[in-house]
């Protein structure tokens, strides 16, 4: 009778013991699953966008004298509607830091110029470009009217190489007509990592 | 005797049962992995684009009736082989796929008001064709101008982007310029 009991017994801890592990292994397995999925899932690639509206204003030189030199290159900010996927790509705010691979880089933004104290020309010339690294590469230059024909749109899409380990990415604006100034209003950019 | 019997059998029974779904559940973890990884390098191989920019000035004076070809020839990056480009850098010979072709330019009007005709060629075709113009009074010269575009293309075939300047006694040139085309 002892024996029966203790059989029993068993029988049943080990039924409970296999439905427990069951359910751990079940749950287990399918935990790690969804993780893998998320993490490695190649049809979505590593990408960061981001946008901002607040007003950046960029002066342009505060000589008009042809040897005067060009004020520096300004980082536009990008702190609002942050999405991300992947860890090829973080921000803080006005840098992107990039993992090595390849990259589209798509930006828009608004501009609208203005003459600052001193008058200025009638028209405002002003480059953007993209910093990677100490470098400046894909410098386009825009003009616009400084009185009456104020704001602008400017949009380009760039594939960019990082062969270091780890390089970080501006998007950078200098105003080169003298007295004037460039003010960045919205603007958006999407990071996506292609290889 | 009989209820020792079965509750032996069903104890071994239950025990072998969670050793064989362990080792299901194990066998089965690499195994996914595998397959998961394998695709992964399958898909990441799909990626297929190509890169480039160029700031060689083009002229382009007018009044022109006939396109010139924007050339794309520095700064070249691309992976897979859907989009050969030329030696010259002008021609794309795109393989059967669907793709987004993205251009962005920077021109300078240098006389009078240009208007700048940006298209694409696709084949015998000229399609997709936008305009932007721009004075040379004042200062008020540069424009950047950005197109995009998804083609489809149902046999090899070879992508230009073309320019032209339409406005009479004008002059204009082409600066910074780059393309990229991804095939989706």
């Amino acid at each position: 009778m002892k024996f029966k009991f203790s059989t029993l017994v068993f029988s049943l801890a080990n039924l409970a013991l296999t439905s427990l592990a069951l359910i751990s292994l079940t749950s287990t397995n399918l935990h790690a699953k969804n993780v893998k999925l998320l993490s490695k899932d190649p049809v979505i690639k590593s990408f960061f966008s981001a946008a901002d509206n607040t007003a950046q204003t960029i002066t342009g030189p505060i000589s008009s004298c042809s040897t005067a030199l060009l004020p520096p290159f300004i980082s536009l900010t990008f702190k609002q509607h942050r999405h991300q996927r992947g860890r090829a790509i973080k921000s803080n705010g006005y840098q992107f830091h990039l993992k090595k691979g390849t990259y589209l880089v798509s930006f828009t933004g608004t501009f609208t110029v203005g003459a600052g104290e001193g008058g200025g020309a009638a028209s405002t010339n002003f480059d953007i470009a993209l910093q990677l690294g100490p470098k400046f590469i894909f410098a386009n230059t825009n003009s616009q009217d400084t009185f009456i024909d104020t704001a602008g749109l400017v949009s380009f899409t760039k594939i960019i190489k990082v062969d270091e380990e780890h390089q970080n990415l501006s998007v950078v604006v200098r105003t080169t007509t003298p007295f004037n100034f460039t003010k960045a209003t919205t603007r958006s950019i999407t990071i996506e990592k292609l290889t | 005797m009989k209820f020792n019997f079965l509750a032996l059998a069903l104890s071994i029974l239950t025990l072998s049962s969670v050793h064989v779904e362990a080792k299901s559940v194990k066998g089965l973890s690499p195994k996914k992995a595998k397959i998961l990884s394998s695709k992964e390098k399958s898909k990441k191989s799909h990626v297929k684009f190509f890169g480039a920019e160029d700031t060689s000035p083009i002229t382009l004076d007018g009044p022109a009736t006939t396109y010139t070809q924007l050339t794309f020839t520095q700064d070249k990056l691309s992976n897979g082989t859907s989009i050969t480009p030329d030696a010259a850098g002008s021609q794309f010979l795109l393989q059967k796929g669907t793709y987004k072709i993205s251009v962005t330019a920077t021109f300078q009007s240098t006389l009078h008001t240009s208007f700048l005709n940006f298209a694409l060629q696709l084949g015998p075709n000229t399609i997709f064709v936008n305009t932007d113009s721009q004075e040379s009074f004042d200062d008020e010269e540069f424009s950047i101008s950005s197109i995009y575009k998804v083609i489809e293309v149902d046999k090899p075939t070879k992508l230009s982007i073309l320019a032209r300047n339409t406005a009479g006694s004008s002059s204009a040139v082409l600066t910074t310029r780059s393309i990229v085309i991804q095939k989706l």
